[in-house]
């Protein structure tokens, strides 16, 4: 879901500097901090991106010299039938799940703001642990769930009906389908609640007045007015889809299902592998296909105003649905079990079990097996310290550049808006090999492969673009007088954003602190190119247990990560619970 | 609030302590080479002095990390600990790739000049351009077919091949005998098997046993009539037959499938076979320019010791020294029809037009 952001709006102003002697008379006046932001935001944003566009025209590793400056894999992969196919079939599964996550995300967000089913408060805690769980917890737990022999699901359809073998095959084109959007509606239901929760309700009760009925008053009233929210929420969704890896890499690849993101990585590591100037072509083609949506969804909500709230206050009572509401409960209670409650059970039992699939042969071996290597425990570890670490810088590098944006407009400004839009564009597994095509190309730094802190560096640019919309929130609330304020009680500009901006914004800081870090320790996309055997993730274990059929250790491990994450939070909602009773004892 | 910012830089610095930390690997304390015993290696004192001397002259320079690129390398995982006991604060890892994926691996540590790779393991004489050449005293017995002439290629342990099978499923008379049999229609739709369409230990024997003629195209054709499920790895069809998804593996290597066996899985191993069988031995060699080449070269001389040997036949691993244990749970090699293959050499040059073939037989692996 790293796409899941939209552009920076400063990408949407044009460059003002028409006039080389204006320009460099602007630069000059730009101070080296300035200069050291944007030059940061080159060699992160901009620069791995580059070197994709440079490698798909380069037959070798980029950084070997042997290799020869050639257009020709470029033009065979773009007119190859099987570039088409995958187009086609990374459209249809984007299409299919944008369409039917954002249709079920709307009718959860209709019942929290505006009806009175029952259940309806547990709808976005539910929804927001949908949405932060890793995207390989849905794979691997639905994969062990939809196994046609023996999963959960079909053993207990085997258990009903009597059948040899039971109807779910998750390794398939719906099975896909219904994975991804599963977890997509959570994603999609935080970015259209606001919409519905701040809708003008006197167009509502308007058309109630008018004698139309709530099911017509839904679909006149409603619909339009929450359009441009959906179509916006719509292709966020529809881009996120489109790059996604970790959903068709273990799910959909078994059914021959072959994504953009997979089939780039086959060109890299896979039975393809080593065909590195087609790997980025594809990731351009890709990375196109994401600019131009993005600029058609900037296009079409840019030019107009769709004002649904007003300076009136008419409020309704909640649409009372009668016995229907208990359907809604009902939905919500299915939503549940399927996103969260079926996968933790399934993903527990199976890391009991000696062989997955095995339910007469209980066992801790998994457990005990994990908690005795010393390469999963360096695997957690590491996990965990990019996790943290990881996520602080991110909201830390998130926070400066908002805050530079908000206070310092100019052309440094605009610059950077646009280098973290870059960043909106370039799928997990593009910006690994991206970031591998950079560092190889430069001696010295070419010392950071196969080291923690080229994945570190992976992983911090693939949280920016969730990481940057929490920043530019919660830096929007800060008026720019306080840091003025600050500078001219004596501070210095580095002090004034530390001792005082940073520390106001520590509330925000800690929640896109969390959110960066539960996202770095579940990625998969981008540390599968940079992993090496010194420097493992948990995510790259769990792939590969999985990939070599040691599915029960891989559910164990996992199980082991989820369960620290749970530690965590209960930990940090007991020391909230405390700080409180102590300042009102205070 | 102070709190919160201590709190949080506290835990930022717990992450970059955890990262630094990462970084190390997980390092062992080394002893002097005067306090190994080497007593159970049963070798002589030259030899004993030159492993004393590559093991100090590896711990000295602190490169003891041996990394491993290697399809199965965990399943020899108590050899590789018999070995890091052995030698105290050596320590052995591996990562189970091979194919592009291990080229696009070895070329971007050229690339890089960061050489994380120590060792190559497999069946087939893979990548010749980037191994060295070994002069092992502890392997100078061994039989000239576990070895390749240049003295890159030892092999200190070889493998069977044969049926595996769900022993709930698959009982008596059913038991498959011979290669013909698995192509029988009663087993129509119940046969899984590893991919055939890459290079991979399923294609590798497939493609011995075609090279031996045990099998031809005409067993292909009707092998596919039995509509076989692919998968994508041999670990994962042998954990389909082993929960009782399918009933027959295609073919399976012992190595593969005493692990399971010891775990619990109710299987069957159907060997040796009356057709013939093969016998692929496990070639280690070691790259030019790899991480850790003193501690390399010493677990390369370990494998062919009295210690390493037993430690193979331990885990049901056929041993290749002269006088090495016998495996219990196999006919001895010397009382099986093996077959006349050809040798790994010409293997290697098999590889991309038999997968081709086998692909268009099977098509391509689902799951």
């Amino acid at each position: 879901m790293t796409a899941g952001a939209p552009p920076h709006p400063g990408v949407r102003r044009r460059f003002p500097g028409r006039f080389p002697g204006r320009l460099v008379a602007r630069a000059r006046q730009i101070g080296p901090g300035a200069w050291a932001l944007a030059v940061l935001c080159t060699v992160l944003f901009v620069w791995p991106v580059a070197m994709i566009a440079v490698a798909a025209f380069h037959d070798g590793l980029i950084s070997d010299p042997g290799g020869t400056w050639t257009a020709g894999p470029f033009v065979e992969t773009l007119s190859d039938p099987g570039t088409l196919a995958v187009l086609g079939q990374s459209v249809l599964l984007a299409g299919v799940v944008s369409i039917l996550s954002m249709l079920i995300a709307a009718v959860f967000a209709w019942m929290v703001a505006r009806t009175d089913v029952p259940l309806r408060g547990l709808v976005t805690p539910l929804m927001l642990l949908t949405m932060v769980s890793p995207n390989l917890f849905f794979a691997i737990s639905w994969d062990m769930l939809g196994n046609p022999r023996v999963g959960l699901v079909n053993q207990v359809i085997m258990a009903v009906t009597g059948a040899d073998q039971g109807p779910v095959d998750i390794t398939s084109w719906p099975g896909l389908v219904f994975v991804c959007v599963l977890k997509a509606v959570g994603f999609n239901y935080f970015l259209i609640l606001a919409p519905f929760l701040a809708m003008d309700r006197s167009l509502e009760e308007a058309s109630l007045v008018s004698g139309m009925g709530k099911v017509r008053t839904f679909f006149r009233v409603h619909v339009p007015l929450l359009a441009p929210a959906l179509l916006g929420a719509l292709l966020m969704a529809f881009v996120s889809f489109l790059e996604a890896f970790d959903f068709p890499q273990i799910i959909g690849l078994p059914a021959g299902i072959r994504v953009f993101s997979t089939e780039i990585y086959r060109y890299i590591s896979g039975d393809a592998g080593g065909r590195y100037a087609e790997a980025s072509s594809l990731a351009l083609v890709l990375m196109a296909i994401i600019v131009v949506l993005i600029a058609v969804q900037s296009r079409v909500l840019g030019r107009r105003r769709y004002t649904t709230m007003s300076g009136k206050s008419y409020r309704t009572e909640r649409w009372s649905l009668g016995p229907v509401r208990w359907l809604g409960t009902a939905v919500i209670a299915l939503h549940a079990l399927l996103a969260l409650v079926l996968p933790l059970v399934q993903l527990y039992i199976g890391s009991f079990q000696s062989f997955f699939g095995l339910y007469d042969n209980w066992t801790l071996d998994n457990y005990r097996r994990v908690l005795d290597d010393p390469d999963t425990i360096n695997a957690i570890v590491t996990t965990f310290g990019l996790a943290f670490f990881g996520g602080f810088v991110t909201m830390f590098l998130c926070v400066v550049l908002a805050w530079v944006i908000r206070t310092r407009p100019g052309l440094v400004s605009r610059y950077i808006g646009g280098a973290l839009w870059v960043t909106v564009t370039v799928p997990g597994i593009v910006l690994g090999m991206g970031i591998m095509w950079s560092f190889l190309a430069v001696p010295g730094l070419n010392q950071l492969y196969a080291t923690v802190w080229i994945m570190l560096i992976g992983l911090v640019i693939a949280a920016v673009p969730v990481a940057v919309r929490t920043a530019e929130g919660s830096v929007a609330q800060i008026p720019p007088e306080f840091e003025e304020a600050a500078r001219v009680s004596g501070a210095g500009r580095v002090r004034a954003f530390l001792g005082l901006i940073l520390r106001l914004l520590i509330p925000s800081f800690g929640y896109g602190w969390l959110v960066a870090a539960i996202l770095i320790s579940g990625n998969l996309a981008v540390p599968l190119l940079l992993a090496s055997p010194d420097v493992d993730t948990v995510a790259i274990e769990v792939l590969n247990l999985n990939r070599s059929g040691d599915t029960a250790t891989a559910a164990a491990l996992f199980g082991l990560l989820l369960a620290v994450w749970g530690a965590l939070a209960v930990l940090a909602l007991l020391a909230r619970a405390v700080g409180r009773r102590l300042k009102e004892n205070r | 609030m102070k709190h919160l910012f201590r709190a949080a830089s506290a835990m930022a610095v717990a992450g970059a302590f955890a990262l630094t930390a990462a970084c190390g690997g997980s390092a062992g304390t080394t002893v002097g080479a005067d306090q190994l015993d080497l007593a159970p290696l049963k070798v002589d004192a030259p030899t004993a002095a030159h492993l004393k001397d590559l093991y100090t002259k590896a711990t000295d320079g602190g490169d003891t990390k041996i990394v491993a690129y290697m399809q199965g390398w965990e399943q020899y995982q108590k050899v590789w600990e018999a070995f890091e006991k052995r030698f105290p604060g050596i320590t052995t890892k591996g990562l189970a790739i091979n194919g592009p994926e291990l080229s696009t691996k070895l070329s971007t540590e050229r690339s890089s000049g960061k050489h994380v790779g120590s060792l190559l393991g497999g069946p087939d004489f893979q990548r010749k351009d980037v191994l060295r050449t070994l002069d092992l005293p502890t392997a100078a017995t061994l039989d000239p077919a576990y070895r390749e002439d240049s003295g890159v290629f030892y092999a200190p342990t070889t493998t069977v091949w044969g049926i595996e099978y769900n022993a709930e499923k698959v009982t008596g008379a059913d038991v498959p005998k011979k290669w013909a049999d698995l192509l029988d229609p009663k087993w129509k739709g119940r046969i899984v098997a590893g991919d055939a369409t890459t290079p991979s230990a399923t294609s590798g024997t497939l493609i011995r046993l075609y090279g031996g003629h045990a099998i031809d195209d005409a067993w292909l054709d009707r092998l596919k009539a039995q509509d076989v499920t692919f998968k994508s790895s041999l670990e994962i069809a042998d954990q389909a037959v082993a929960r009782g998804e399918f009933d027959i593996l295609l073919t399976t290597l012992s190595d593969f499938y005493f692990p399971s066996k010891t775990k619990g899985a109710p299987i069957g191993f159907a060997f040796p076979l009356e057709d013939g069988n093969v016998s692929t031995p496990t070639y280690f060699a070691a790259l030019k320019d790899g991480a850790a080449p003193e501690a390399t070269e010493l677990l390369m001389n370990w494998l062919f010791t009295a210690e390493a040997q037993q430690a193979f036949a331990g885990i049901n691993a056929l041993p290749t020294m002269p006088g090495a244990p016998a495996v219990q749970g196999l006919v001895p090699l010397d009382q099986v029809k093996l077959l006349d293959i050809p040798g790994p050499e010409e293997i290697t040059s098999l590889w991309d037009p038999m997968t081709a073939k086998f692909k268009d037989v099977f098509g391509s692996p689902k799951g």
